[in-house]
């Protein structure tokens, strides 16, 4: 589910969430639409289901990460952007999934790679099964991708 | 009083299931039964689709194994249609497949269940995943990253996504694989080859540790089935269907996979929506078998690749021509991966791999077809029938989770005799119950299970439902 191919910049966006469970696959469109918004060299987009443990080797090639996601908790339609606590402790994986703590240790441990991490989280309205952004989160789309299009301007 | 005890869900398997050990009178195991608990009606649902679709829509019955659904609806297409892929074609489903069978094998092995060989069953559960394993051995952790990401790559390149992916289609594929992919792909073989060697290596000088294990974790005589090739060695793609004894006599003549029904029989009980395949000749329930890895080394002659091969002695030397417990899954998948390995290189060194003709084009030219490959977990079938117009009127899938479901029962039920006593529940004797189904690597379609965190809970029940007992992680 690579969206830009060839040589991995300095910077990685990864879009997680599952687009046929409505406004889950919010972060996988804030990807698609930083495709248009950035030069093809400047980011490595990816959109991905869930943080797999697999990305943590992807991790160690970069100097910023920024994972875009649906926030449960966050109002609807708001966007939040915060960096990763240097301290925060990794949850309990799941069989095959990390959260983004998770992912930072594996790649610390594995690889020594200690990137910036980024988390931007966006408020769902719906979570229920189905194609398509509520309208307030299709809103808010531009808005995330402009403000990740400006941390990456930045790096 | 006789009682009841309940895992549910079971950790680190592929989907949601639980576990149900009954006690007698004086607290002695006297049954348990593997209930899965998700029900998905493809079968259903894609009745009256137009038949060319059902790869894509059988690809989303799992995001773990897609391939193998992809592969074995496309085949039963091709039967429909009366037509063969062309022989590139059938090569990449075969690279795309063995792409699987690195990342999910890899997925089975590294992630879910090295946690319990490194740590021990009776291990602190919080160290029991991928970050204790990558504290306490990161080389095996990062080998484990490495395998599954090289597997998934392939699939990705050859089929545009790593979960869900296209490309395979009646006929054959297609895509036309560029030098460049070929190439980027054999980059990889080195060391995706000695990422797995080195835990064959990790798991051999480790294997005594878990001698009681290996005697008690489903450990029984049990018929075996695979695909095999025209020369009895492994076949993940094709040939025929083989079915041997716990002594490793043949039961049949090799089986041409479209006649797999005359063989096969389906019991569905009503405490699982995961049916029970058996071996009709011997009846239900006497007619149980065991697919996957540990089958697929069991029922073949060889591999068919020298490393694997070599290695593949070394593992009759040590648990015996036909390995009776479930324990040496592990250790059989290891093998598996490494066979697959190095036929993806085989594979794609091949002189016509890149070639334009991937695809064979034909319309409806039967009412009825059957598909058969192996998946990770062991042999697949996909069987249609459509009408005049292609459009789909009936379906059966037999998956691999099926084939073991009798085998996952008994050994849940050997492993809940051994370590279950009624007064005592223990972590440890919970993790055991647990892990002999991780053997197996059921998959019960994990496309929708990614919410939240999995708990663990035991309940100990009277006969009328009261909580006697309570543990829960």
């Amino acid at each position: 589910m690579t969206v830009t191919e060839g040589v991995v910049p300095g910077v990685l966006v990864l879009g997680v969430g599952n687009s046929l469970r409505a406004d889950d696959g919010v972060g996988q469109a804030v990807v698609e639409r930083l495709g248009g918004l950035l030069p093809p060299d400047a980011a490595q987009l990816r959109a991905v289901y869930q943080l797999t443990p697999e990305l943590a080797a992807d991790l160690a090639d970069v100097a910023l990460v920024v994972v875009v996601d649906a926030a449960a908790g966050v109002p609807a339609g708001d966007v939040v952007v915060s960096d990763l606590d240097a301290g925060a402790s990794a949850g309990e994986p799941f069989s095959h999934s990390v959260d983004p703590a998770g992912l930072a240790s594996l790649a610390r441990v594995l690889y020594g790679a200690s990137p910036r991490i980024v988390l931007v989280g966006i408020g769902p309205a719906s979570l229920e099964p189905g194609e398509g952004l509520s309208p307030i989160v299709a809103a808010a789309v531009a808005t995330a991708a402009e403000r990740i299009a400006a941390i990456v301007r930045e790096q | 009083m006789s009682q009841t005890i309940v895992i549910d869900p079971v950790t680190r398997i592929e989907g949601h299931s639980k576990i149900t050990i009954q006690l007698d009178d004086r607290g002695e195991v006297v049954d348990a039964q593997f209930h899965v608990t998700q029900f998905r009606g493809f079968e259903r649902i894609t009745q009256g689709r137009p038949v060319h679709e059902m790869p894509a829509l059988m690809a989303r019955i799992c995001g773990i194994c897609p391939v193998s659904h992809l592969i074995a609806s496309a085949k039963a297409v091709d039967d429909i249609m009366a037509v063969e892929p062309t022989p590139t074609g059938a090569d990449l489903r075969r690279v795309m497949n063995l792409g699987q069978i690195v990342q999910s094998n890899a997925l089975s092995f590294f992630h879910l269940s090295s946690p319990d060989l490194l740590f021990g069953f009776d291990g602190d559960p919080a160290q029991r995943n991928i970050l204790g394993v990558a504290a306490a051995n990161p080389q095996l952790a990062r080998d484990g990253i490495g395998l599954r990401k090289w597997g998934q790559q392939i699939i990705e390149w050859l089929g545009g996504k790593r979960i869900h992916p296209e490309g395979i289609v009646p006929g054959g594929v297609a895509f036309r694989l560029t030098e460049e992919v070929r190439d980027r792909i054999l980059a990889g073989v080195p060391e995706a080859l000695a990422a797995t060697e080195r835990a064959i290596a990790w798991y051999k000088s480790d294997m005594l540790r878990w001698e009681e294990e290996a005697t008690t974790l489903g450990n029984f005589r049990s018929a075996f089935m695979a695909l095999v090739d025209r020369q009895g060695n492994v076949d993940h793609y094709g040939g025929w269907i083989k079915v041997i004894d716990a002594d490793g006599h043949a039961l049949a003549d090799p089986i041409d996979p479209k006649h797999f029904n005359d063989y096969i029989g389906e019991a569905v009980e009503p405490w699982s929506y995961l049916k029970s395949t058996f071996w009709k000749p011997m009846g239900y329930p006497d007619g149980i078998y065991r697919v996957g890895p540990l089958a697929r080394l069991n029922v073949a002659e060889k591999t068919g690749t020298p490393r694997a091969d070599e290695e593949l002695e070394k593992f009759r030397w040590r648990v015996g021509r036909v390995a009776s417990s479930s324990f040496h899954y592990h250790y059989a998948r290891l093998i598996d991966t490494l066979h697959a390995i190095e036929k993806i290189e085989l594979l794609l060194r091949g002189p016509e791999i890149t070639g334009p003709h991937t695809r064979s084009t034909a319309g409806i030219n039967r009412n009825e077809g059957i598909g058969v490959s192996e998946a990770p977990r062991g042999t697949l079938m996909h069987h249609y029938k459509v009408d005049d117009d292609g459009l789909v009127e009936w379906v059966n899938l037999v998956i691999a989770t099926g084939h073991n479901n009798m085998a996952m029962n008994r050994a849940v039920l050997q492993v809940a005799r051994h370590y279950v006593k009624g007064d005592r529940l223990e972590e440890s004797m919970l993790n055991r119950v647990e892990s002999v189904i991780r053997c197996y690597d059921p998959c019960l379609s994990c496309s929708t299970h990614a919410l939240g965190q999995m708990a663990i809970k035991i309940d100990l029940l009277a006969p009328d439902g009261r909580v006697l007992s309570q543990l829960a992680r």
